[in-house]
């Protein structure tokens, strides 16, 4: 699959039509979560997936100004015995209205099966243990997304706070194993290995050492705040030092990479404003440039 | 079952630190809940021991409010230190949420609902306040062009304003039954006088 490179994006929220009213051309892309723009009614409901007016005025508006990538929180991928093929068809909808240059997800587990409509959530996006059972059961959902919607697929790194113990593989070794597989790609998230850095005591740049770089799709990169004794990855408006300098070593390695992506969360708007949002775009563009300055060739043609 | 209960079990954890304290404490009753191996014991204890666990619990904590909190935002300034406990209280009653913004919101305004009807909650503006910010809720889910008739018992445009600024506690709001027609008109709430039923 030849995925063209985009540049820098920033992640949908609502603090966004604003800015992007004036500044959208600054950006190669918008990164949207899908699931914000329309509520799921429930298994068994027709429709099952109602958009919602306002959200979906909003993406029509962007989509007519940039390129989208989509960024699911919906497809659980970690949960045992459950698989929403439903939701994926109608990602796939999605994508064949909007066309997104990829779409992700994470490696966790969210949603837990119940026998109503709706699922449990578990409120947190809990990693999985690294264990072959689990290697097989991600890699046939990945096989079954990838063939239903034929963009790549990204699978992103974790935040954790406690670690399982006796675990069949590291982090790394897992996510190699499932691109060697079944050849997903990966988003790579500089603020997560810097938010494990600070909490675990791993070390972010082994971790990147380990992981196979040529998978390395998009970059995510954040801020995040102190909480009760923890640093948690809470988007909390610009990126530290620590993960520009982490976002530069990663670049150095990544020579597939099609994006960077900065996410904050709206409520950070106010401490952020136009200017400090068009300083991590800056910031983001000027490590983009340093290793990957030279345009698609048909972009030169 | 048993990686299927693992994860149930990891979820009930994480939504619960009395539940966490419980393993600690006092394992088999929370090990009988669910089916699993040896293994998957020893790793929920390796978990509950891990001081990470704390912030996993409060992360469900804030994920969890943030619906309410963001869509029911009056109600929740109205309801100030009693929120939390009421909050907590709405948890053990809904112990398996969708997190769909939709749901847990609706959810939750019944949940007050019923306890302003019982007396249980005596804020005297509360009953206003949150039938406006549920109207909202719902129509934010529905094509422009849908209404909400809203009958209130007191200037409601006074009553948020006061919530506003921090005014309400002292201000004297008298009674004015009005009725409002609510809906959306270009991404906005619009409140127009009702015609009397
Ligand atoms: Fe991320």
């Amino acid at each position: 699959m030849n995925t063209e490179q985009l540049g820098i994006g920033i992640l949908y929220n609502a603090a966004l039509p604003e800015y992007l009213k004036e500044h959208f051309e600054q950006l190669d892309y918008i990164e949207i979560i899908p699931d914000m723009f329309w509520s799921d009614e429930g298994r068994g409901k027709n429709p099952r997936f109602r958009p919602l007016p306002k959200w979906m005025r909003q993406l029509d508006w962007i989509a007519g100004r940039l390129p989208l990538v989509a960024h699911n929180i919906g497809i659980s991928i970690g949960t045992i015995d459950y698989f929403d093929e439903e939701y994926i068809r109608f990602m796939q909808k999605m994508h064949e209205r909007y066309q997104f240059k990829w779409h992700s997800d994470h490696l966790s587990f969210l949603k837990l099966p119940t026998k109503g409509p709706h699922d449990h959530n578990a409120g947190i996006a809990i990693p999985v243990p690294y264990d072959e059972e689990y290697l097989e059961m991600i890699g046939k959902k990945v096989d079954f997304i990838q063939s239903t919607i034929e963009i790549p697929f990204l699978l992103e790194n974790n935040v954790y706070f406690v670690e399982y113990p006796e675990q069949d593989y590291t982090e790394t070794a897992f996510v190699n194993k499932l691109v060697k597989g079944h050849h997903c790609n990966i988003l790579l998230d500089i603020h997560n290995l810097y938010t494990n850095a600070i909490n675990q005591g791993t070390c972010a740049r082994t971790y990147i050492d380990e992981l196979d770089m040529s998978a390395v799709m998009e970059m995510h990169i954040a801020g995040g705040n102190d909480m009760n004794g923890f640093y948690m990855d809470s988007h909390a408006g610009p990126c530290p030092d620590e993960v520009w300098e982490l976002l530069d070593y990663a670049v150095s390695k990544a020579p597939n990479l099609r994006g960077i992506t900065f996410e904050f969360h709206e409520s950070y708007f106010p401490l952020l404003q136009f200017g400090g949002l068009n300083r991590q775009i800056e910031l983001a563009r000027n490590t983009w440039n340093k290793y990957h300055h030279k345009k698609p060739a048909y972009e030169c043609a | 079952m048993s990686a299927r209960d693992f994860q149930l079990a990891i979820a009930s954890l994480i939504a619960s630190p009395e539940t966490c304290c419980e393993i600690l404490t006092e394992e088999e009753p929370f090990f009988t809940r669910f089916s699993l191996t040896e293994k998957e014991k020893l790793r929920l204890h390796g978990i509950v021991r891990q001081r990470g666990i704390s912030a996993c619990c409060s992360l469900y904590r804030m994920n969890r409010i943030t619906p309410v909190y963001s869509q029911l935002s009056n109600t929740c300034m109205l309801l100030k230190d009693e929120l939390v406990p009421l909050v907590e209280e709405f948890w053990l009653h809904l112990t398996k949420p969708s997190l769909q913004f939709k749901e847990e919101v609706l959810e939750f305004g019944a949940f007050l609902t019923n306890k302003i009807s019982t007396g249980a909650i005596c804020q005297p503006y509360l009953k206003e306040v949150l039938q406006l910010e549920i109207a909202m809720n719902e129509l934010s889910y529905l094509p422009e062009g849908e209404h909400r008739i809203l009958t209130f018992e007191h200037d409601i445009f006074f009553v948020l304003r006061a919530l506003a600024d921090g005014s309400l506690d002292d201000a004297d709001v008298p009674p004015s039954v009005c009725r409002y027609k609510i809906y959306i008109n270009n991404d906005k709430v619009e409140m127009e006088p009702a015609e009397a039923e």
